[in-house]
């Protein structure tokens, strides 16, 4: 936010009116009320003109958009235009939205396009922002079967559209001349079919919602494939609500076309294309549909898929020319599992060629209930297939280009060859990270490329040893890797054992350049970055219950940094540094039970961001440093008994990360930190007596957390962190006395935090929560007055930390828990009847 | 001029250079006049639907499509907002003070003029209160401007002010309603001198 060094004040007001009425908008009806107390206090003034400003808007409807749009029939948008192009007519209407005939005047000609319309509710603000992205990589398709997407842009009501040549023809579907056609002339076509599909592949852009109604018959007799890639724009929208795997439709697709994998919430492939090409030679053999799907819902028609084998094709359509090659070739393109199929389009495509010739095929006799495959090769189509294709493009080329030279150098010392590879694994692991690092569903790629990554690293790391630029690249690539790795604080696969390898890997690197170090500019800068490393090193030994390795590392970056900080005081950089460095130092030093020391670290942490925050007030990162040093503070406030401090800062933390959040709307990474300040403004409430509030607060937070957990299972912070809600919730209905309500929340969390604790077996934290879970199953029982209940729930737990605390793995909540859940135990004995 | 030195012009100046705004003004403008005088000549109800064909007409006249890119476009019509703008506005002064002061067209009380009269009322009364906004946010009244004399897209509108999309998105949708607001408070029939 700029503020010009003489703005007025009415300028100032309505600039201050704007930002309210903005981000209210953006609020569910529900939280605008809570929005508006919060951010206009006492200023009713503001309250109004915000609550003016929406009602205006409401009745304002089509008001200025007039200029833009022409007097029309409300149903339909023909006669208005959009950029350049203006809508003639409507060609059609389907699930995706409409498409029009549509013309752009060229040196006085009026070209012919298809311009089409997508309204669907899949596409939210990050879905646009890639749209343009993946505009660009379609419109580099060029193949005379594929209708060539020549435009696109988003129009002023926010609709993104596509336009497209315009082409004549009917749908397969529907083509009376395609029924006239004989087989071999059905093949040829079909053929025609995989060639285009073939070629997408190649420039890595699958289709995803091949069917006849997607394929034109030209007057000629051509074939034109439509929509590609279209179906792909809209997967994966970030508003999980409509993306949940394996719950609703994908609805970006047409059900009865599409494959089981894609049914079920997967991304579009190889794979699926292969099977949507077996659809369509099916009912082009037989000209009906594999296996119909009436009006069955898309998890039953899954089902179906999955049970059921289509009949032979030849049987279908009582042909006995079909019976053999063609009947095999098309069932073992829509086999089930994807692994089964044919594993290329010009593979399908060769059997059918062969056929055609009367040569043997590849495709063995088929028997449906063959099914050893248990595991389902897709790592390559996974890093083809997720949502941006931009990632894919790289990932693709990437691992391609990679194995290849790989392959080919056998690890000779090319210099300039081997630079290249450098570059690339720099590009692979830094460029595509960072885009996919704010996309939820990310996961699974990343793992893939962590395996290729450091297989990639190792190998350079032993040929590379008197190089000390690749060194660096070399430490900053494993360090990456940590992060992908597992890194606590961003999303994270749970392989903290693997993750510290790497860093540690990183940082023997860094210490070697900073002891070659030639001179004091070289010095800090390997200073610097030794200290990042060791940040990261001390989270990880955090979260495996390492707290006295982890405060060592904390308090050695701490000193470099604030050494660096000396030498260049008014370095913004280097004050963020310390400030962070200060807010982890204490976390460690709480870890290990030092509380004195704790809040005056805490405190000078506080002061640093507050400072930072006021100097860069545009900085997310400032701004959310300042959000979490509140936090800390309200934490060690709430554990020396200050509840109403902690609540103070609990609420000023949350106050900056709404903010923060509502600027990123939708963005994985502030949803966690907005769920985290809910969830701890709630049991601060909790701890203060206020129930109902604590679990109105709780019920923001489950907000934030569930969506990311509902569209990436493997998100195990997400997951970790509802868990902790639902806990805290159930501490509120005790205190209630709902105690059966509790308890069944409980065991809930329960068996989560069992799965969560199993997956990640070196993260003492979730073995930690475990136990605790049983102290609470205690409480509750405990106020339920069933005590033998609660002294067998006591027990477990107690028997957990002691496990943990045999290990050397138990923190300081720990074991404060454990001397709490002693007591309760002896008094829950005594009650015992 | 010729098209050919048009369009070079609009791209020296799109490109950076100040001076080429000098030398394209008076041609662009010249050619909206004109272009404007046809069609508001016609008397259709919608100005605001003229506004824009007219812009998009002078710019096809007086540019070469084929050598220029989507922002000199943008660019175009940056400044061809505020020309059109200032000769609707002037006409529809003029047309109220020509039936103000008894001339022909004050006679016919037709429907057409009827209507028409109500949008030069609120081309005036839009106009006044960009003004308005003008002096709290110029850059607000910019992108109101921009959008509503010539249909420029949020992109475009973006690339001519040199801000981001969501700016332009977020100062439009707010100024819709202040202006809304604002406007709704006009009397539903012109005054009566």
């Amino acid at each position: 936010m700029k503020t010009g060094p003489s703005e007025s004040a009415p300028a100032a007001r309505w600039k201050r009116v704007k930002e309210v009425f903005d981000h209210a908008l953006d609020l569910p009806r529900g939280e605008l009320t809570r929005y508006l107390d919060e951010v206009c206090g006492t200023d009713s003034e503001l309250r109004e003109e915000v609550l003016s400003l929406i009602a205006a808007l409401g009745e304002a409807g089509a008001f200025m958009e007039e200029a833009v749009v022409s007097l029309a029939s409300p149903k339909t948008s023909a006669g208005r235009r959009i950029g350049p192009y203006h809508l003639e007519s409507l060609l059609g209407q389907g699930g995706m939205g409409e498409v029009y005939l549509s013309t752009r005047e060229v040196d006085g000609y009026k070209m012919p396009v298809a311009l089409k319309l997508i309204r669907h509710s899949a596409v939210t603000p990050g879905a646009l922002r890639r749209f343009r992205m993946e505009r660009q990589i379609l419109a580099r398709l060029h193949h005379p079967r594929i209708t060539q997407l020549l435009d696109g842009g988003i129009t002023d009501d926010g609709l993104p559209y596509l336009v497209t040549e315009y082409v004549e023809g009917t749908p397969l579907d529907k083509s009376a001349d395609a029924r006239a056609m004989e087989l071999p002339a059905r093949l040829d076509a079909f053929l025609a079919i995989c060639d285009a599909v073939s070629y997408a592949h190649r420039q890595l852009v699958a289709h995803g919602d091949l069917k006849p109604g997607n394929i034109l018959m030209q007057p000629g007799g051509g074939i034109k494939l439509l929509d590609f890639g279209i179906s792909r724009l809209l997967q994966t929208s970030e508003d999980t609500t409509e993306a949940k795997p394996g719950g609703t439709t994908q609805p970006a697709m047409t059900p009865a076309w599409t494959s089981p994998e894609q049914l079920r919430g997967d991304p579009a492939g190889i794979a699926s294309d292969i099977y949507s090409l077996g659809r369509i030679l099916y009912f082009l053999l037989t000209w009906e549909h594999a296996v119909p799907m009436e009006h069955l819902a898309p998890m039953q028609y899954y089902e179906k898929l999955k049970k059921e084998a289509p009949p032979h094709p030849s049987l279908r359509a009582g042909d006995r020319k079909l019976e053999g090659d063609l009947d095999n070739i098309s069932l073992k393109a829509i086999e089930f599992e994807p692994a089964e199929r044919f594993q290329s389009v010009e593979a399908l495509a060769e059997d059918v060629r062969a056929h055609l010739a009367s040569r043997p095929i590849a495709a063995r006799a088929h028997t449906w209930t063959y099914r050893t495959h248990k595991f389902i090769r897709r790592n390559r189509l996974v890093v083809l297939a997720t949502g941006a294709v931009a990632l894919a493009l790289i990932g693709g080329l990437g691992m391609t280009l990679w194995q290849a030279r790989i392959a080919r150098l056998n690890y000779e010392r090319a210099e300039r060859r081997f630079q290249d590879v450098r570059r690339l694994a720099n590009t692979f692991i830094f460029d595509m990270d960072d885009a996919i690092a704010r996309l939820p569903g990310a996961t699974a790629v990343r793992g893939t490329m962590v395996r290729n990554s450091l297989q990639y690293l190792d190998s350079l790391a032993q040929e590379s040893k008197d190089d000390p630029s690749l060194q660096e690249d070399l430490a900053n690539a494993y360090e990456k890797v940590g992060d992908v790795q597992g890194r606590p604080g961003s999303m994270n696969l749970g392989g903290t054992a693997a993750s510290l390898q790497s860093y540690r890997k990183a940082e023997g690197i860094r210490r070697a350049l900073l002891r070659e170090a030639k001179d004091a500019a070289e010095r800090d800068r390997w200073e610097e970055a030794l200290a990042n490393t060791l940040m990261r090193i001390s989270s990880i030994l955090r979260a495996t219950g390492d707290g006295q390795q982890a405060l060592d590392a904390d308090r050695t970056a701490l000193e470099m940094r604030r050494r660096l900080l000396e030498r260049k005081p008014d370095d913004v950089a280097r004050q963020r540094n310390v400030a962070s460095s200060l807010t982890a130092t204490s976390a460690s030093v709480s870890m290990l039970g030092g509380f004195q020391g704790v809040l005056e670290l805490r405190r000078e942490g506080l002061h640093l961001y507050e400072q930072l925050a006021k100097r860069n007030p545009g900085s997310d990162d400032d701004q959310q440093g300042l959000a979490v040093a509140h936090t800390r503070m309200a934490s060690i406030l709430l554990h020396e008994k200050d509840v109403k401090g902690a609540i103070k800062h609990y609420r000023e933390s949350l106050r900056i990360q709404t903010a923060v959040h509502t600027a990123h709307n939708g963005q994985a990474q502030f949803r966690i930190s907005l769920g985290l300040a809910h969830s701890n403004l709630g049991n601060a409430l909790r701890v203060a007596g206020d129930a109902k509030g604590a679990l109105a607060s709780f019920a923001l937070a489950v907000r934030q957390f569930e969506p990311l957990v509902n569209a990436d299972a493997n998100e195990v912070r997400a997951r970790t962190l509802l868990a902790t809600v639902r806990l805290r919730e159930a501490k509120a209905w005790n205190l209630l006395g709902d105690t059966s309500r509790a308890a069944r929340l409980l065991r809930a969390v329960l068996e989560e935090r069992r799965l969560l604790a199993e997956r990640n077996p070196a993260n003492a934290g979730a073995r930690g929560e475990v136990a605790e879970t049983h102290g609470v199953l205690g409480d509750v029982a405990l106020r339920a007055r069933q005590f033998g209940e609660a002294v067998s729930q006591y027990e477990t737990a107690l028997g957990l930390f002691t496990a943990l605390e045999k290990e050397g793995r138990a923190n300081t909540a720990d074991r404060e828990e454990m001397a709490r859940i002693r007591t309760r135990l002896t008094d829950a004995r005594i009650k015992k009847p | 001029m010729t098209t050919p030195e048009v369009t070079q012009l609009l791209k020296q100046w799109s490109d950076g250079e100040r001076a080429a705004l000098d030398s394209l003004t008076p041609v662009v403008y010249d050619e909206l006049r004109r272009l404007a005088a046809i069609y508001l000549h016609r008397e259709r109800p919608d100005h605001t639907l003229q506004a824009t064909a007219v812009v998009h007409e002078a710019y096809m006249r007086l540019v070469d499509q084929q050598s220029v890119r989507w922002q000199n476009r943008a660019h175009f019509f940056g400044i061809a907002a505020q020309m059109i703008r200032r000769i609707l506005v002037d006409h529809a002064r003029g047309v109220r003070a020509a039936k103000r002061g008894g001339g022909v067209a004050a006679l016919s009380l037709d429907e057409a003029l009827g209507v028409s009269e109500k949008r030069d009322l609120e081309i005036e009364a839009l106009d006044d209160a960009l003004r308005t906004l003008s002096q709290i946010d110029p850059q607000q009244a910019r992108v109101v401007e921009l959008r509503f004399f010539t249909g420029l897209s949020i992109e475009e509108t973006a690339e001519v002010l040199d801000v981001s999309e969501s700016t332009v998105k977020r100062d439009w949708v707010s100024a819709k309603a202040w202006l809304f607001r604002e406007l709704s408070k006009i009397p539903a029939k012109p005054e009566v001198p």
